[in-house]
């Protein structure tokens, strides 16, 4: 299976005026191209972080102190680390190759725009070409029709049209172009851009079920149930038909019956689209359900990565079967972890489990335990193996 | 189309509140006994003789209705009593004042809203950096300084030192004798335009010139204001998530600013950019007063001072008015940013 993204050592710090908060310490993670990784562990554990630092919109005063990011944007190209390239390249990644998906739709939505001005916005940013190429063979048409008494009045318009939509395809950046779309009444020239724009809207809209998305794109983010708020944003994030889709928390905000819908959506459009997603969640049954590979994560670093089949079946890490038995189940007694989160101002020596663990040892008290594979594709940090 | 019924419902609503401000200066007037009423029409020492038949002519003994019934025709009709400290009709004072306000409150709000608003984003957007700190500085300084003191400071350097580059008052002599002659004709009694509509290079300099030091003692005063508003509701719109889904969209941060923050952000700035608007229109006596600008607030301190009780009256209904106006654009403008006012919070 190929490589779509490989995380190295990533350590994130905040500085705060209380201390250094150790947020995240040596995270390694590698996800595959068309698979689902799904990211475990508790409230507070780096889970967003990580999803973050891979779009590098870690939030001052959070500092990503070492590691690499690479990222395969296609097969032709190398591999590039987003942690050292460009603002303006990690830009152009941003909402085209790699998207995001929030934990609060309605928070996530701004809302005095309409949803068809915000989504519309992600394809107009990211893929203008090709709205130029639909636009100018739109007019093409226009010019090639028979004239008519309409068509000979605007037929200088059109031509001028012709003209700003070749120069969008050819020189999108050009400074010509930049003047033009700034000018006040000049810049409705362009005006089948957006057209365009929006007719992708629409049919993005349609591919993630949403019923009547003519109606949607004119709505705003208040006028929506949070179930369609979802939607809407999964729509955004989709619009440019990302390889990689990080999903932060997607449905715990939602009703239960509207949570199956929207997991059934994301793993339908996985398989459509042939990307991979990060799915981070707090809840194991809904890893289970969708993912692949799962990682668990506890106080900033990575613990356990297995098969969801291998992790549930033969957990390994001392964590992780913590966390199996805490699932609470018909008729039993749920099984709290004792003690409780470390501060992460001043996170234990060791292996920072060690003082909630029952089977720790001296060892765990001194050094960080490094992640081993024991069995293929189980990845686990613990001296107990 | 919602846009347009919720104007039509905002409409509506004013002719309530116009009438309860009515109520509530009749209320006042009713304080007065009929006799101190009816002396407040007298125009000449003469009449004061036939007060009995002033209370007659005006209803003054007549039932509550019916005297408010009287009142409110006659304010319809502009007839709003004399004013003693000014010897003309209240409604003219207000029209000859009120001029020279609006001036001044055209060039100054302009610059406190726009020059605030902008100041304000650069400065969450580059927050704890050395633009911020420049512009929260300059805000502190500004916001504490005493209009009083600054106007003094100002006419001491720009009139005093530098010997009469920027006047007080609101024209030269020379200047007002040739506005006020046949040959220049006074289209609003703003001089400015006035100037500008005859086409009359000179005037329109002298008045600018007049214009420059009241609207700076009013701007650096307001502006600091409405920067350190804009500055906190910018920071916390840039906090939303909604500003991490544009950054993640891959947005360049003026887009995030601009486009997604500033709107959010302008909501609460909005309301008190009205209020600001409306209380420079609504006369600033300390200002006017330094510099000898004969504007409302001017007029209106000389009839409180002198208690000229119809004009003091008058100004509270204009007040009243002036203030219902502001706040039906601050409404409509509102439903113009926020689409969750002119939809109304609907039901999930």
């Amino acid at each position: 299976m190929d490589e779509l993204l490989r995380i190295r050592g990533l350590t994130v710090r905040f500085y705060t005026y209380d201390g250094v908060v150790q947020a995240l310490e040596n995270v390694d993670l590698d996800i595959n191209q068309k698979e689902t990784f799904g990211l475990v562990g508790e409230t507070g554990c780096g889970k967003t972080l990580t999803a973050l630092s891979i779009l590098r919109l870690i939030p001052p005063p959070g500092r990503i102190e070492c590691g690499s990011i690479c990222f395969n944007i296609d097969d032709e190209n190398e591999p590039v680390d987003l942690l050292t390239i460009s603002e303006d390249g990690i830009r152009a990644i941003r909402g085209s190759k790699i998207s995001m998906v929030f934990q609060e739709p309605s928070a996530a939505l701004n809302p005095v725009y309409t949803i068809g001005d915000q989504i519309s916005e992600v394809i107009l940013l990211h893929r203008r070409q090709e709205l130029g190429q639909r636009a100018l063979e739109a007019v093409n048409a226009l010019l090639a029709e028979t004239p008519g008494f309409i068509s000979t009045l605007a037929r200088p318009i059109w031509l001028m049209e012709r003209k700003l939509y070749q120069q969008v395809i050819q020189a999108p950046s050009s400074l010509w172009l930049t003047i033009i779309s700034r000018i006040f009444l000049v810049k409705r020239l362009l005006w089948r851009l957006k057209d365009e724009a929006q007719k992708i809207t629409i049919s993005v809209l349609g591919e993630v079920e949403i019923p009547d998305p003519q109606r949607l794109t004119r709505q705003y983010p208040h006028q929506l149930s949070g179930g369609m708020e979802q939607r809407a944003v999964i729509a955004m994030a989709l619009a440019c038909s990302p390889k990689f889709l990080i999903a932060d928390e997607p449905t715990t905000s939602l009703d239960v019956t509207i949570q199956a819908q929207i997991l059934e959506l994301l793993n339908r459009l996985k398989v459509e689209w042939e990307s991979s997603i990060l799915y981070i969640t707090h809840d194991l049954g809904v890893a289970a359900e969708i993912c692949d590979r799962v990682g668990v994560m506890y106080a900033g670093s990575l613990c356990e990565i297995a098969k969801v089949d291998d992790l549930y079946a033969n957990p390994l890490h001392p964590y992780t079967k913590a966390l199996l038995a805490a699932v609470p189940k018909l008729g039993e007694e749920p099984h709290s972890i004792g003690g409780s989160v470390p501060d992460p101002l001043e996170p234990p020596p060791g292996c920072r489990f060690h003082p909630r663990c029952s089977s720790a040892m001296e060892k765990c008290r001194e050094q960080v335990p490094l992640m081993r594979e024991l069995a293929p594709g189980h990845f686990v940090a613990c001296y107990m193996y | 189309m919602e846009f347009r019924a919720y104007v039509v419902r905002r409409l509506f609503l004013i002719i309530p509140v116009l009438f309860g401000v009515s109520l509530l200066i009749f209320g006042v007037l009713q304080l007065f006994s009929p006799v101190e009423r009816a002396s407040l029409y007298v125009t000449d020492p003469r009449q004061l003789a036939h007060l009995d038949h002033i209370i007659e002519l005006y209803g003054l003994d007549q039932p509550v209705w019916t005297q408010y019934g009287t009142w409110i025709n006659q304010v319809i009709h502009g007839n709003l009593g004399w004013s003693k400290v000014v010897s003309m009709p209240v409604i003219d004072a207000m029209a000859n004042f009120l001029p020279a306000t609006l001036e001044l409150a055209l060039f100054a709000a302009p610059l406190i809203i726009v020059g605030g608003i902008f100041l304000g984003s650069k400065a969450a957007a580059h927050k704890d950096k050395m633009a911020d700190h420049a512009t929260r500085l300059a805000a502190i300084i500004g916001w504490s300084l005493p209009t009083f003191w600054l106007g003094l400071m100002l006419l001491m350097v720009f009139y005093g030192y530098f010997s009469g580059l920027l006047p007080p008052e609101r024209l030269s002599t020379q200047m007002n004798v040739l506005v006020h002659s046949g040959s220049f004709i006074q289209y609003t009694g703003l001089h400015v335009i006035d100037a500008i509509l005859n086409g009359n290079v000179p005037v329109l300099l002298d008045s600018l010139r007049h214009l420059v030091l009241p609207v700076i003692t009013l701007t650096v005063v307001n502006l600091a204001f409405i920067m350190r508003l804009m500055r906190s509701s910018m920071l916390e719109s840039l906090g939303k998530g909604y500003i991490l889904t544009a950054r993640a969209k891959g947005l360049d941060e003026n887009t995030v600013v601009k486009k997604h923050a500033r709107r959010n952000a302008m909501i609460p700035v909005l309301t008190v950019s009205g209020y600001i608007f409306a209380a420079i229109v609504n006369g600033v006596v300390i200002t006017e007063t330094i510099f000898n600008y004969k504007g409302l607030g001017w007029w209106a301190w000389q009839s409180a001072v002198h208690l000229d009780i119809p004009s003091v009256l008058g100004f509270a209904l204009f007040n009243g008015i002036l203030f219902v106006l502001t706040n039906l654009v601050v409404d409509l403008l509102y439903a113009r940013i926020d689409p969750r006012v002119r939809l109304g919070e609907q039901a999930r």
